[in-house]
């Protein structure tokens, strides 16, 4: 399994799923669509690698199989894709 | 031994490159093998969520996985996490983001997904603001 360092999941997260995070001791963000939330993912703040505890939790979240969550960070993934997958899995409905 | 290597500076060379090349190798596998342990699960119970807003109504179950550097703590039904490096620190971390899950469900309660929504009847369920 690939490990990510913080900075670059939170900043791929803002990014291409425009989830802002904020909060207190740890980071949270929503994901929205068409002004719904949808998901809420927690982030550790700090620097430094994600410890795999960490990771697969965050990944988890985001209902991402460990091929499609390094895809997303790294860059493949595009939003429409990952909104694809969600529907698939009936976390996001059309109304 | 020690004489016919010393006699054979092209053995030394490639028994020492042999050995560096094992080093990593099995510095590697170290490696891999402390991030593929499986964590340690342990199932406790919190009855404060230590914010004076809040009475729960029941205790809440809390998952802790304890890896090697670091421990994960899980609400399942409401899938809220905290993260930590001691358990004490991942506690305090969920804590605090099930009461802000909470209040960040209830502000935007006409506008909440299938999970969100899912979720925000867990907290209902546990939760009586004073």
């Amino acid at each position: 399994m690939r490990k990510w360092k913080k900075n670059k999941v939170k900043d791929s997260l803002e990014k291409k799923l425009n989830i802002n995070f904020g909060g207190g001791k740890e980071l949270n963000g929503w994901l929205y669509y068409k002004k719904r939330k949808i998901l809420r993912v927690t982030i550790p703040k700090g620097r430094g690698e994600l410890k795999i505890g960490t990771q697969n939790a965050i990944r988890d979240k985001l209902r991402l199989n460990s091929p499609d969550f390094d895809d997303l960070i790294n860059c493949p993934l595009r939003l429409e894709d990952y909104i694809n997958i969600l529907k698939e899995k009936r976390l996001i409905i059309e109304q | 031994m020690q004489n016919i290597l010393s006699q054979n500076p092209p053995l030394v060379s490639k028994f020492t490159d042999r050995i560096n090349k094992l080093e990593k190798e099995f510095s590697k596998f170290k490696k891999e093998m402390s991030q593929s342990i499986a964590p340690i699960l342990k199932e406790i119970k919190i009855i404060s969520l230590g914010d004076e807003r809040i009475i729960l109504n029941r205790e809440i179950p809390i998952l802790l996985e304890t890896y090697s550097d670091e421990v994960v703590a899980k609400f399942i039904d409401a899938e809220v996490t905290g993260f930590g490096e001691t358990e004490a620190e991942a506690i305090d971390h969920i804590k605090e983001n099930i009461v802000s899950l909470y209040y960040e469900l209830i502000e935007d309660e006409n506008n909440l997904g299938p999970l969100p929504k899912r979720w925000l009847l867990v907290l209902r369920d546990i939760i009586t603001q004073k």
